[in-house]
């Protein structure tokens, strides 16, 4: 367990320092010289060579990087070549929308998917299984940009229950919440009904079954507690998904988050901010991963041992 | 003598193209294969027969005719520039075809060199390229998609690029593993015991062995690939007006969604279909070549 642990955690810090690098090379990668395309046409060559120097980009190279990430580390991201206020302030302001919906999409996806998942799995007649994979089928395809607008149309414009921009507490969240958990529940369901499907067949199961036990109480307590196990799994990638889709259903909904302040970071060439929140989107990512293996060795044991 | 060496020759050939044809046989009468192989042949149809398919130019305004309904003469209605809907969405496949191309086009060939190439030679540049995958797999794709648009530059042409690059580390993972399971095997031994030389194992006697997961791959990830150029022109960081590019035309719909919801409806619609059928032709492949993953 803790050999287990251990390696994890090695690994995942390997690939934070990772991470960190690709973030901080992501202004030297640019094709031409990011100093002027981030100042646009009408910089004269003195306030390039400014920027230049207080981006510290005349430095050596490995100099750059370790006062990048130390400067990191204590929270200073620079400044937004845009407004001039330190980029730490921008996104913090813009981290609870984002969270709120990701956080929400992911109770509606699983509650949602795995619902479905077990009705497939479970269902005796062929029409429901069918039925239900071919709207999880439909949700894959969905694009949320899509949804997102016929969601809108429907309970926003036509029927007038709801909210359908901006970010004005919770009735507002519903429908960008649903548009991105559509595609999640569909992964989700599609997981659960073979994960199902595979648990129901074993000899503990028939085993409750034989004593006499509830039919609801072997399929949701019995089988569904080991079926969880790697939809678990998929959860932890899910959750990076759903952050990623953010900053498409924001931008649909108008809501002020990170992923909408990232275009419009990318769309100004505003490479401190998108640096930042690169930086912080691969750490994010590497601790849910990271979340999702320990909970994974906790529920099963069996893993750790591997 | 010789009789029976042909004999035993020609057995083994025979039963490889019965195989064959029963691979294609067995996919065809798969309903989901039918229904996606038919979306995605009527696709690439369209999108050749663009010109003939379409009644107008995609770019062409009709003055006085802008937000129209449905009708004979605009099938799907027209937009905020009276531009016909039906022909920016016909001409829209042509954008999608390529992007599908191109982007796991460039996923497939790197990708798929990275994985043989780690995978048969292993050592230090193993390790040290599976970390740098490693790292790019701590981002969703759409997000890594992004970041390397951040760097290039938004444009449809860097989109697709980004899209095959942030999909590399998924095929040379799969390629690398597959290779992994063959490279000890007794008949590649034997090949480098007759001095066969790397190159010519590598891509005579391991190729064959990685190509049915990579099928299997690339045909899901044509629909992400679209899926994701289409969301990244929706949110300004892909096609640019005024190209009939579908997330885009959806972007510019959403401002006139109540006076003429017709605008949202069809490119959305087209970019679920062509999705929806390269994930039921993915399934169906992977079925066949994988018959343990059925069902999944």
């Amino acid at each position: 367990m803790f050999q287990f642990l251990a390696r994890r955690l090695v690994s995942s810090v390997f690939v934070v320092f990772g991470v960190s690098l690709a973030a901080f090379s992501m202004v030297h990668l640019v094709p031409g010289d990011p100093v002027a395309i981030m100042l646009g046409e009408r910089a004269t060559p003195a306030d390039v060579a400014r920027l230049r120097g207080e981006l510290g980009l005349d430095e050596p190279l490995p100099v750059q990087y370790l006062d990048y990430v130390s400067r990191a580390i204590r929270g200073d991201f620079g400044e937004s070549i845009r407004s001039g206020q330190p980029v730490l302030g921008e996104i913090s302001g813009r981290t609870a929308p984002t969270v709120e919906l990701a956080l929400a999409a992911m109770a509606i996806a699983v509650t949602l998917g795995v619902l479905m998942g077990v009705i497939a799995a479970t269902s005796r007649s062929a029409t429901a299984d069918f039925g239900t994979m071919a709207v999880s089928l439909a949700g894959l395809a969905l694009p949320t940009f899509w949804s997102g607008l016929l969601l809108i149309y429907l309970f926003g414009l036509k029927l007038g229950w709801l909210p359908v921009s901006g970010d004005g507490g919770p009735r507002a969240l519903i429908l960008p919440a649903v548009t991105l958990a559509l595609p999640a529940a569909a992964v989700l369901a599609r997981l659960t009904r073979s994960s199902m499907l595979e648990v129901l067949g074993q000899d503990y199961v028939r085993t409750a079954r034989s004593k006499g036990l509830p039919e609801d109480l072997v399929v949701y307590k019995h089988a569904l507690q080991n079926a969880f196990i790697p939809v678990l799994t998929i959860m932890g990638l899910q959750f990076g998904a759903l952050l990623g889709g953010s900053v498409i259903v924001e931008s649909v909904f108008a809501r002020p988050g990170l992923g909408s302040l990232a275009v419009d970071a990318i769309l100004a060439r505003d490479f401190p901010v998108v640096q930042a929140i690169v930086l912080l989107a691969g750490i994010v990512f590497v601790l849910v991963n990271l979340l999702v293996d320990i909970l994974y060795s906790v529920l099963d044991p069996r893993i750790s041992l591997g | 003598m010789s009789e029976q060496t042909l004999r035993a020759r020609e057995v083994p050939s025979g039963q490889q193209e019965f195989r064959r044809k029963s691979w294609l046989g067995r996919l065809l009468r798969k309903p989901n294969a039918l229904v996606g192989g038919a979306i995605v042949v009527a696709l690439l149809v369209v999108a050749a027969l663009a010109p003939i398919v379409a009644p107008h130019s995609p770019t062409a305004t009709f003055p006085g005719a802008s937000l129209q309904p449905p009708s004979l003469r605009f099938l799907f209605g027209t937009d905020e520039l009276g531009r016909d809907v039906f022909s920016r969405v016909v001409y829209g496949t042509r954008i999608s075809v390529q992007v599908g191309v191109i982007a796991v086009g460039i996923a497939l060939v790197v990708g798929t060199a990275i994985g043989l190439l780690v995978g048969y030679f292993g050592g230090f540049v193993d390790n040290a390229v599976m970390r740098v995958m490693d790292v790019m797999l701590a981002f969703p794709e759409i997000l890594l998609a992004i970041a390397i648009v951040a760097i290039l530059g938004p444009s449809l042409n860097n989109t697709m690029v980004a899209i095959g690059l942030a999909v590399i580390p998924v095929y040379a993972r799969t390629v690398r593993s597959s290779v992994l399971s063959v490279v000890g095997s007794d008949y590649i031994e034997a090949a480098h015991a007759t001095g066969v030389g790397n190159l010519r194992i590598i891509v005579r006697h391991v190729l064959p062995n990685v190509l049915s997961p990579i099928i299997v791959l690339s045909t899901v990830n044509v629909g992400t690939a679209i899926l994701i150029a289409a969301g990244l022109s929706y949110v300004g960081l892909g096609a640019q007006p005024p190209a009939p590019e579908w997330g885009s035309m959806l972007s510019t719909a959403r401002a006139y969604l109540s006076t003429a919801p017709w605008m949202s409806v069809f490119p959305g619609l087209a970019i679920a279909l062509v999705v929806l059928a390269f994930n039921l032709l993915g399934d169906a492949i992977r079925d066949i070549a994988d018959p343990r993953s059925r069902g999944r």
